[in-house]
């Protein structure tokens, strides 16, 4: 999986591509999180638009990523998640957890409002 | 009935590999585009559940994966050469204490995305086995409208 990382005034816009499904992926994506966190950037915006497959672990490192910012008084949002994760978020009813949107400009803007 | 089996190393690698290979099998089945991505997503659940909790990431652990195809289901067997567990000891990943956890929604999944899943734990090891059926064609609008007259 690639992460590619983009900062709009104080939010951070991580675009991911390939898959999310365990293994290094998943670590690669919750550490990049704490570095922001670390760097006082607490404002994340996660974009699956180029996400293929995801499965329980990709899930779990949302959730990880979430759990850490919240912890630093700072947030996440996702944004451009397909058909199939939108039906994988309404199985685990994360969709009542995660803040979603369709586009990551919309997720950014949405910190503003 | 056409068997596909594969005995695989613990590695993570190898769950994208078989992404491609269940994505080609179930297009070839002629299942709709949803039950294909079902699939799919079930199948790297379960090697990667046999990978972590069964093989505890030990690459010299195999995980055997057996797929039986026929004109109405696709079967898929993964085992491992962990310790086994007990599937009615799993607490639900809805409950209000458990939603915001990082794990423990593997097994839900499976069965969530699947209209069988079982738990064979005689032979050593988990065994998963997992079942989609094909569904039924749909009838033609011309059919339909015949019917309704």
């Amino acid at each position: 999986m690639q992460i590619k990382e983009e900062i709009r005034d104080d939010v951070a816009v991580l675009y991911l591509k390939g898959n999310l499904m365990g293994g290094t992926d998943s670590t690669e994506l919750h550490e990049k999180v704490k570095s922001l966190i670390a760097d006082k950037v607490k404002k994340v915006v996660i974009d699956l638009s180029k996400v293929k497959w995801m499965n329980s672990s990709g899930l779990g490192a949302l959730m990880g990523c979430m759990t850490s910012l919240k912890n630093a008084d700072g947030a996440l949002k996702i944004s451009g998640a397909t058909e199939k994760i939108r039906n994988l978020f309404m199985i685990t009813k994360l969709i009542t957890i995660f803040d979603t949107y369709e586009t990551a400009e919309r997720a950014v803007a949405s910190f503003k409002s | 009935m056409p068997t596909v089996r594969l005995i695989v190393p613990s590695r993570f690698e190898i769950v994208e590999e078989l992404t491609l290979l269940i994505e080609r099998i179930t297009e070839q089945m002629h299942f709709d585009s949803d039950d294909r991505d079902n699939i799919v997503i079930a199948v790297t659940e379960a090697v990667s559940n046999a990978i972590i909790h069964g093989n505890r990431n030990d690459q010299e652990k195999k995980v055997q994966i057996s797929i039986v195809t026929s004109d109405k289901k696709i079967t898929i067997r993964v085992k491992d050469e962990g310790e086994g567990f007990d599937p009615n000891k799993l607490a639900s990943p809805l409950e209000p204490n458990n939603i915001l956890k990082e794990n423990g929604r593997g097994i839900f999944i499976l069965h969530s995305l699947m209209d069988k899943v079982k738990f064979d734990f005689s032979a050593g090891g988990t065994e998963v086995i997992m079942t989609k059926y094909k569904k039924p064609l749909q009838k033609s609008r011309k059919s339909l409208t015949l019917r309704t007259i």
